[in-house]
């Protein structure tokens, strides 16, 4: 039977984080190419990162408390236990200060003005946060597949299948 | 980098820290633990709500005590916000590694 709880809940948290990262990947690549051409581009994406950011740490948080301790008896008792002892554990602790750095780009994207932007040291300065957030990103989303992988392996070994 | 800009970005030094604190003691201390869980319904959503008042006081704080008066270095703002969510980050692996 399916579940939408689940299915959607768990899809919409991984679409809307890979929707902020490709708002912030977007947003790096137009400070990389030297000058600020489309301003009002980058203050649409400054107000749609934290929409996505918000419906990621909401759709994330709420599919982690209902659904994951189902997740998480079942991978303790499997051959990755660590899937859950240091994969999750890490993801839903680093997620936080990735939520605020993301957070602070989209202020960022949204206020400052184009010239500003231009300017070599804000440039550099923007794209090393923003190189730090696509970081985590990647992070996150390692530990996550991580996860799954412990479910499945627990799935295998506990039904023998 | 003068004003709100360089006030987040020292929030989001001081959220990342306290964070990780956060989670060593929560981790470690049962009362802090359930104070958490009261907050939120569960450990983590708590978790979330105090970082986010951490966030908002201290981006409050920074803006009205220092950041909308001084003149800020944007890069050594910029690499001391990336280092230590990296090293907050790192720990935090180190940490769950270490009770695992």
């Amino acid at each position: 039977m399916v579940n939408l709880g689940i299915e959607l809940g768990v899809g919409i948290h991984v679409t809307f984080a890979l929707l902020s990262a490709i708002t912030v990947s977007g947003f790096i690549g137009m400070l990389l190419s030297g000058q600020i051409i489309k301003p009002r581009l980058i203050k649409a994406m400054g107000l749609l990162l934290p929409v996505f950011l918000v419906i990621t740490y909401v759709s994330g948080g709420w599919w982690y408390v209902t659904y994951y301790p189902q997740d998480k008896a079942l991978i303790l008792k499997g051959p990755l236990p660590e899937a859950h002892e240091i994969g999750m554990e890490t993801k839903e602790h680093i997620f936080i200060p990735g939520f605020w750095l993301g957070v602070v780009l989209s202020i960022i994207m949204f206020l400052f003005p184009a010239e500003k932007l231009n300017d070599p040291l804000v440039r550099k300065s923007v794209i090393l946060l923003g190189a730090t957030f696509l970081l985590g990103f990647v992070i996150i989303d390692f530990l996550g597949g991580y996860v799954a992988i412990g479910v499945k392996t627990a799935l295998k070994a506990l039904t023998g299948g | 980098m003068k004003g709100l800009a360089s006030a987040l970005i020292i929030a989001l030094i001081v959220v990342a820290i306290f964070s990780n604190l956060l989670v060593l003691v929560k981790e470690t201390n049962q009362d802090v633990f359930n104070a958490l869980k009261a907050i939120g319904g569960h450990h983590w959503t708590g978790h979330g709500i105090v970082t986010t008042i951490v966030f908002i006081a201290f981006t409050v704080i920074a803006y009205y005590g220092y950041a909308s008066r001084k003149e800020i270095n944007p890069y050594k703002l910029a690499i001391v916000a990336a280092t230590v969510l990296i090293i907050m980050s790192l720990a935090v692996v180190g940490f769950f590694a270490s009770l695992s």
